[in-house]
């Protein structure tokens, strides 16, 4: 029988929420070539520099709330052609 | 109204062995896309199967690209020979893979994953470098731009690591 996910637990905890960056830090994030390959690529940075402040499930919320919304859209364009 | 938070607290109760991947693994590493989706890697044998059979019992689920097909069979052995399950439940549509575009199969992206805690729920998520990876290899467009915005993310880990980018 193959362990379960509770078999591997890790016996240290993780922490949760992301530590912001200190103004230093993210002016020499924001100087990266990965982040500015982003912002020319069109990602809006100002939401993805707010993300990095969440916790994974605040963001998983997020991310939820944000669904529903594309799901009513869409039911919202089928009902319209129909 | 978090139903992918629920979701995941019925599979680590059940014990389902997985690894998060996709478009909510983007989301715990920060992504701004949105999914509508849960996608897992997962081993598709049998006691694998009946742990994911008791997480989803009660909800309703059924095949997501076949609604009028019965609804899933309650036995693990029907599911011999699958290589991925695309599930609607009444908690969101989930789909269970058995392979990852350039990862491998689930063993591989268990070895290329990390655990994370959401609210509690502890499960274990595909690295941000092995995402980044997967998303590359997928090479459609909005998987690129995934790509994009998940490399500037590990340049934001490198930076607070006070490495070089």
């Amino acid at each position: 029988m193959m362990p379960s996910s509770h078999d591997l637990l890790p016996t240290t905890p993780t922490p949760t929420p992301t530590p912001a960056l200190s103004p230093e830090e993210l002016a020499a994030w924001r100087a990266t070539p990965e982040y500015l390959s982003a912002r020319e690529f069109g990602i809006d940075m100002e939401v993805l520099e707010f993300l990095q402040t969440l916790s994974a499930a605040e963001r998983i919320e997020r991310n939820d709330r944000f669904a529903a919304l594309v799901s009513a859209a869409r039911a919202s364009q089928v009902r319209s052609r129909s | 109204m978090t139903t992918t938070l629920d979701l995941l607290q019925r599979l680590h109760d059940s014990g389902f062995h997985m690894v998060i991947v996709g478009g909510v693994a983007g989301a715990a590493h920060g992504s701004s896309f949105t999914t509508t989706d849960l996608d897992v890697s997962a081993p598709l044998d049998p006691d694998n199967i009946a742990r994911l059979l008791a997480a989803l019992a009660g909800l309703n689920p059924r095949w997501r690209m076949h609604p009028a097909l019965p609804p899933l069979p309650a036995d693990p052995a029907g599911y011999a020979g699958f290589k991925n399950l695309y599930i609607r439940t009444t908690l969101g549509d989930l789909d269970v893979l058995g392979e990852i575009a350039g990862i491998g199969a689930a063993a591989a992206v268990e070895a290329n994953s990390e655990w994370r805690d959401f609210a509690g729920i502890r499960c274990r998520v595909i690295t941000l470098d092995a995402l980044i990876r997967a998303k590359r290899a997928l090479g459609r467009p909005k998987d690129l731009a995934v790509a994009t915005e998940l490399e500037a993310i590990r340049g934001r880990h490198r930076t607070s690591r006070g490495e070089g980018s």
